[in-house]
């Protein structure tokens, strides 16, 4: 270093560092953006973008081509199903979908069968005496007996109770008041009465 | 050279500037290709995978909606007419609802499936609205209590479940139809014609002789696949207790006049267990006409 510079650098030390980066900082700066301005002028679109039809469509376009293709897709789909299931009628239509809403007496009933079933009772243990349907409300009211298990009655009520809470589709169910009573002709046993509302299907 | 001996010239006040200048749009342009690798990474490659099935099904679509279309000029208007006459009528046509019910209790008794029942209370007609419906409709209420045996018991309420049902695509679930509907894309996109005639025959004359309409259909599909598919989706459907409780009774109805059924709705019930398979069952029921 000459004695001018070293000088120079003592004096002006920020100037001095600013003359001597200039030039490789440009250099190194230009270089970077004109690769990489080929590179997202040429080089990218050549492996990111997709040919569809004759077209080329970057990635975000393709997404929105195939999403408006799937629409395509179903409102086609909706026009066959028209077409082979046609509507007779809106009103007659309306009133098979509210049929098919109506709770299943059927279904129901299998549904305390199975829950006794799972919850240890015998044949004749837990008796199921009435059931009330409410289709409007899908409220459903039942009343029955825990019998012929002696002592044991309470506890296969309750039991019977944790097997139809665990049903999904029976929601918001009233426990019973659990009792326990002696009766001349049919022993020790354990009336019970408990509402649920019927969940409505997905 | 030239470029350099120019950039020589130019003084750290305009070449700094510069630098950082191209620094901050070259780090934005690094950016720029994450994002996009990012984005064909993440959205153009699987909506690019998509592609080829979605127009595939669509050209399946396109050919089913042909044939479909032409199918839907030839059929005839029959099915409408039933159903303003019989299921969903004008009038309250209650001769016609009281004897449906009369055809229902006899048959069962002589089943021994119903050893009584009460007087049939037929109630005032209430104006029933539904969203989106703009035609009015009434709903007649109708009240009754029988006692029934198990089978009894689940016979009728299949009755009052199939009432109004007129073809074999109203028994069947939406999804039960739309598998079938995929089942055909698949195996057959022509045989979409005979899938709609199957779909829209008569509930009754199917529940009487049910094997020369699955035959018709079944003729379309040559795999075996299809079949079995075919049977898995109608063995697990109400079509098969459908046909099961039509076959009984379909001599009485056709004798009385009374196919199709009259739409009926199941509003409320009640059961009351007397003993072993003697059952008490009080139910409400709705009848629909139109009008108001």
């Amino acid at each position: 270093m000459t004695d001018t510079q070293t000088d120079l650098l003592a004096t002006q030390p920020g100037a001095t560092i600013a003359r001597r980066i200039s030039m490789p900082l440009i250099l190194f700066t230009g270089s970077l953006f004109a690769l990489l301005l080929l590179s997202w002028t040429l080089l990218l679109p050549q492996y990111t973008n997709f040919h569809v039809n004759g077209d080329l469509l970057s990635p975000r376009e393709i997404a929105i081509y195939e999403r408006d293709k799937q629409q395509e897709l179903t409102a086609m789909e909706e026009k066959r199903n028209r077409l082979v299931l046609p509507v007779l009628d809106a009103s007659y239509d309306r009133l098979k979908q509210e049929k098919r809403n109506v709770p299943s007496v059927s279904s129901i009933r299998e549904e305390l069968r199975q829950a006794a079933i799972k919850a240890g009772a015998g044949e004749g243990e837990i008796i199921v005496q009435s059931m009330t349907i409410d289709a409007m409300t899908r409220a459903v009211s039942v009343t029955g007996d825990v019998r012929n298990v002696g002592p044991r009655s309470m506890t296969l009520l309750a039991e019977y109770i944790t097997q139809l809470e665990s049903i999904p589709q029976f929601a918001d169910l009233t426990r019973p008041v659990f009792s326990r009573t002696d009766d001349e002709g049919i022993g020790i046993h354990s009336p019970f009465a408990f509402t649920f509302t019927l969940a409505v299907r997905e | 050279m030239n470029i350099l001996s120019r950039l020589r010239r130019l003084t750290p006040a305009i070449t700094l500037p510069l630098s950082v200048a191209m620094l901050v749009v070259s780090l934005f342009l690094v950016f720029m290709h994450t994002v996009t690798v990012r984005q064909m990474k993440e959205i153009g490659l699987p909506a690019a995978l998509q592609l080829p099935a979605v127009e595939k099904r669509m050209e399946v679509l396109r050919e089913q909606n042909d044939v479909a279309e032409l199918q839907a000029h030839l059929r005839g208007g029959t099915e409408e007419e039933m159903l303003h006459v019989y299921v969903l009528p004008d009038s309250e046509e209650l001769d016609r609802l009281l004897m449906t019910l009369d055809v229902l209790f006899s048959d069962l008794e002589n089943k021994k499936m119903l050893t009584a029942f009460s007087p049939v209370e037929i109630g005032e007609a209430t104006p029933v609205s539904f969203e989106g419906i703009a035609d009015p409709l009434r709903a007649v209420p109708v009240t009754f209590e029988v006692s029934v045996t198990e089978k009894g018991l689940s016979t009728m309420l299949l009755f009052f479940d199939l009432s109004g049902l007129m073809t074999i695509s109203d028994v069947l679930t939406p999804e039960e139809i739309q598998h079938l509907l995929n089942l055909t894309e698949e195996e057959n996109p022509a045989a979409i014609t005979a899938l709609e005639h199957f779909l829209s025959h008569d509930l009754l004359r199917y529940a009487e002789e049910p094997k020369p309409i699955d035959s018709q259909l079944l003729r379309s599909f040559p795999s075996g696949e299809f079949e079995q598919s075919f049977r898995s989706i109608l063995g697990t459907s109400r079509l098969q207790d459908a046909v099961q409780l039509l076959s009984g009774l379909r001599g009485t109805l056709r004798t009385h006049n009374l196919w199709p059924l009259r739409l009926l709705s199941l509003k409320d019930s009640a059961i009351h267990v007397d003993g072993p398979d003697k059952i008490r069952l009080k139910v409400k029921l709705e009848a629909y006409a139109r009008g108001k």
